[in-house]
């Protein structure tokens, strides 16, 4: 009888010290938010343009948590489509043409002698890359643009273009060997 | 100190390496020679590593031979001057044989027929032994000199590094066709010597050691030569004097000849180090970190030249070869030289040429654009026939065969690195795996490209898959801080709502507060009213009262 007990008591014993590290440690490191959200939205590509028809990129990476389908991304492309199935452990399926086509890197441009200083371009961008005030003219921080589109449409003097990055020697890049059909031909071959 | 021996053997070795078939002698017979200055040249602001010089002149303006144009505003980077005297035509874009094929900004001068107006181009400074190290470093890095072996990383930035115990001086030369080393320590041993005493003098080093191949046997005899004419010369200062005095020969740093093996690419940096020390120097270090610090000979004879003749930098040693060639050998070209003007002067047949090479076989660019010019990095420039029957270095394309796995490549990296991984990292597109495979410890010298039976392009892999991970690194970030933007927006925007939501609220409140208060204040208008009403109301009794009086009286009566 007396062994059955101690080993009862061993047992509860034990039970309660595990109970009380994993509630102390449930209470002690609760997580912040959902992580997968923050992985998800690591793999968006922060235009915060709203073409996927979320606010901004963090809503949307919550709804893919939530379950909404990944190919709502066109900034993003093939390739964040191809980053978020690997993460998410699902298909890659084709971009949602309703939400916009993947397009070459973009950057805002304001015809500055046309501007008329309303502000509501600045209002617009999601990353206050616009600076301005009222009455006086505007002007885009280039490196801090996404290209997202969203100043375009409030214009009302139409005075801002989305003209596609130019490659300059700087940022340009090695092409894909198997695309090009002259690769740089160095080292040159020994031929006999 | 001077009883050991001038010429060593090199004590380490390094891993794989190749033994191309060399080609030097095409172009180390000749004596260096300069050309006929071209009428048009082509100058560009970026010759070296780092930011671009910005021009300092006009367009129209009349520059003299040795005028700074352009400068290193800020961070790193180097100044650019004048080759020759003349007109400045325009400052834009040129073709400036960027790999891309992108014009790039540039300066384009038209020769006049006043040349070397002014001897000395840069300001005058005592003898280099009493000057300050500081004052040699700025003299070098107005003179905008950087390093000469193809890397044009600016000289005076490298010499900024602090405890250096040994400076090895580059001329490995190990590339097929180039010679501009070999030449310049055949002819001129003395003064790239001093040059190297000048360098050695601002980083404190103790010792200088030439490293070089066992196939320039007369450029080491010399070299040698002057090594030992420096030699007996310290020697007599010190037996005519008794011993060393604190001054010079004392505190000179020991000359000594290190000679390794032929084999490419034994003039990579680390190589040399290996094979100099038999060290290896630990990734992601600088060779610093060794007390080493190297430099190429042509680097340390633009050193001598600004230091000891006052000259910047305009023009550079430059071996011209290939069998197309009349007359090949090395000559002094001025940068912006187009290679128009070089076909032009050694007469190659322009229908036996497709694309000339920029640099050497295994490293260089082949350009097929011929207004690209001369630039700092520009070593050697070989014509050869596009087909050729005979054995020679040919520029050919071809589609390439299908890897098998047969780990030639592995053999012949110098370092270390496994190439067929790497291959098909980047060719199917796994950056991650590629960059932990050490794709950045590569430093495409070409030697698996140049074993590889399926004749794979292998450098230009690579090459793909680095500016791919750099992209990539550089859209993260990127994304990184629109994020930030956007997040501080959102926090922003929120704040100001709570912010006039709390300001509706306060206003309310008081209104409130005020409507309560006047209720409640005795002195307020109300109770005023209250009181004035009160007063009406007591005079309306009073009346009624003797009113009533009155009337009561009158029934009385």
């Amino acid at each position: 009888m007396q062994e059955f007990l101690i080993a009862t008591l061993t047992l509860v014993t034990i039970a309660f010290v595990c109970g009380s590290l994993l509630g102390f440690a449930s209470v002690k490191f609760k997580v912040e938010g959902n992580p997968i959200v923050d992985q998800i939205n690591d793999i968006l590509p922060q235009t915060q343009c709203g073409q996927c028809g979320h606010p901004g990129c963090k809503p949307y990476a919550e709804a893919i948590a939530a379950g909404e389908a990944i190919n709502r991304c066109p900034p993003g492309g093939e390739a964040g489509i191809k980053a978020l199935a690997e993460l998410l452990d699902m298909e890659v399926v084709e971009l949602d043409e309703s939400c916009g086509e993947e397009s070459l890197p973009r950057v805002a441009v304001i015809r500055e002698d046309e501007c008329i200083g309303c502000t509501k371009c600045i209002q617009a961008c999601p990353v206050d890359a616009i600076v301005g005030a009222a009455k006086l003219m505007h002007t885009v921080i280039a490196s801090e643009c996404t290209g997202c589109d969203l100043c375009v449409p409030p214009c009302p003097v139409d005075c801002i273009d989305m003209p596609i990055i130019e490659t300059t020697s700087q940022d340009w890049r090695w092409p894909d060997p198997k695309t090009v059909s002259d690769p740089q031909v160095i080292p040159v071959k020994v031929v006999t | 100190m001077t009883d050991l021996p001038i010429i060593e053997k090199a004590k380490g070795h390094f891993h794989g390496g190749v033994h191309p078939q060399e080609f030097k002698s095409i172009s180390n017979q000749a004596e260096i020679s300069a050309l006929p200055s071209p009428s048009n040249l082509v100058i560009p602001l970026q010759q070296h590593i780092g930011n671009a010089s910005q021009p300092i002149v006009n367009v129209g303006e009349t520059v003299e031979k040795g005028q700074l144009i352009a400068s290193c505003t800020s961070g790193l980077g180097a100044n650019i001057h004048a080759p020759v005297s003349g007109i400045v035509k325009s400052i834009g874009p040129h073709h400036t044989g960027h790999p891309s094929g992108l014009p790039t900004a540039a300066i384009e001068l038209e020769t006049n027929d006043q040349q070397n107006l002014n001897s000395e181009y840069l300001p005058r400074l005592n003898h280099w032994r009493e000057e300050t190290s500081d004052n040699l470093r700025n003299c070098i890095k107005n003179a905008g000199i950087v390093g000469l072996g193809g890397a044009t990383f600016p000289t005076e930035a490298k010499l900024k590094t602090a405890n250096i115990k040994t400076l090895i001086v580059n001329a490995m030369e190990c590339e097929p066709y180039i010679t501009c080393d070999d030449r310049l320590l055949r002819e001129h041993p003395e003064q790239v010597i001093e040059g190297s005493q000048i360098a050695a003098k601002i980083v404190n080093a103790t010792e200088i050691i030439f490293a070089i191949e066992d196939n320039k046997p007369e450029a080491i005899s010399s070299l040698e030569k002057a090594i030992r004419l420096i030699r007996e010369a310290q020697k007599s200062t010190i037996d005519s004097s008794g011993e060393p005095k604190n001054s010079s020969a004392g505190t000179e740093p020991s000359l000594r000849i290190v000679i390794a093996p032929t084999k490419y690419p034994s003039g990579g940096e680390k190589q040399t180090i290996e094979l100099v020390t038999g060290k290896q120097v630990p990734k992601d270090q600088l060779p610093a970190s060794l007390g080493l610090l190297v430099q190429n000979v042509a680097t340390l004879h633009s050193i001598y030249n600004a230091v000891v003749n006052q000259k910047p930098l305009t023009e550079r040693l430059v071996t011209i070869t290939g069998d197309l060639v009349n007359k090949p050998g090395n000559y002094w070209i001025p940068f912006g030289t187009k290679l128009t003007h070089l076909i032009e002067t050694f007469e190659v047949d322009r229908k036996k040429i497709s694309a000339a090479i920029l640099g050497g076989p295994m490293m260089g660019q082949s350009i097929s654009n011929f207004d690209t010019p001369v630039t700092k990095s520009t070593n050697c420039i070989i014509f050869n026939r596009t087909q050729s029957n005979e054995k020679s270095w040919v520029i050919e394309t071809k589609p390439h065969q299908a890897c098998i796995r047969c780990s030639e490549c592995q053999q012949a990296c110098p370092v270390d690195l496994l190439p067929q991984q790497l291959y098909w990292f980047s060719e199917s597109k796994q950056w991650e795996p590629l960059e932990k495979q050490g794709l950045f410890d590569c430093i495409e010298c070409g030697a698996c490209a140049y074993v590889c039976p399926s004749e794979i392009p292998l450098v230009h892999y690579y090459r793909f898959g680095k500016s791919e991970i750099r992209k990539n690194k550089a859209n993260q970030e990127k994304a990184e801080k629109a994020k930030q933007r956007f997040e501080f927006r959102e926090m922003r925007l929120a704040r100001a709502k709570e912010e006039r939501a709390m300001k509706h609220k306060k206003a309310a409140e008081e209104r409130k507060k005020a409507a309560n208060n006047q209720q409640e204040d005795p002195s307020g208008k109300q109770a005023a009213i209250n009181r004035a009403l009160e007063r009406v109301k007591q005079k309306k009794a009073g009346l009624a009262q003797s009113q009533t009086t009155q009337d009561s009286g009158e029934a009385n009566e």
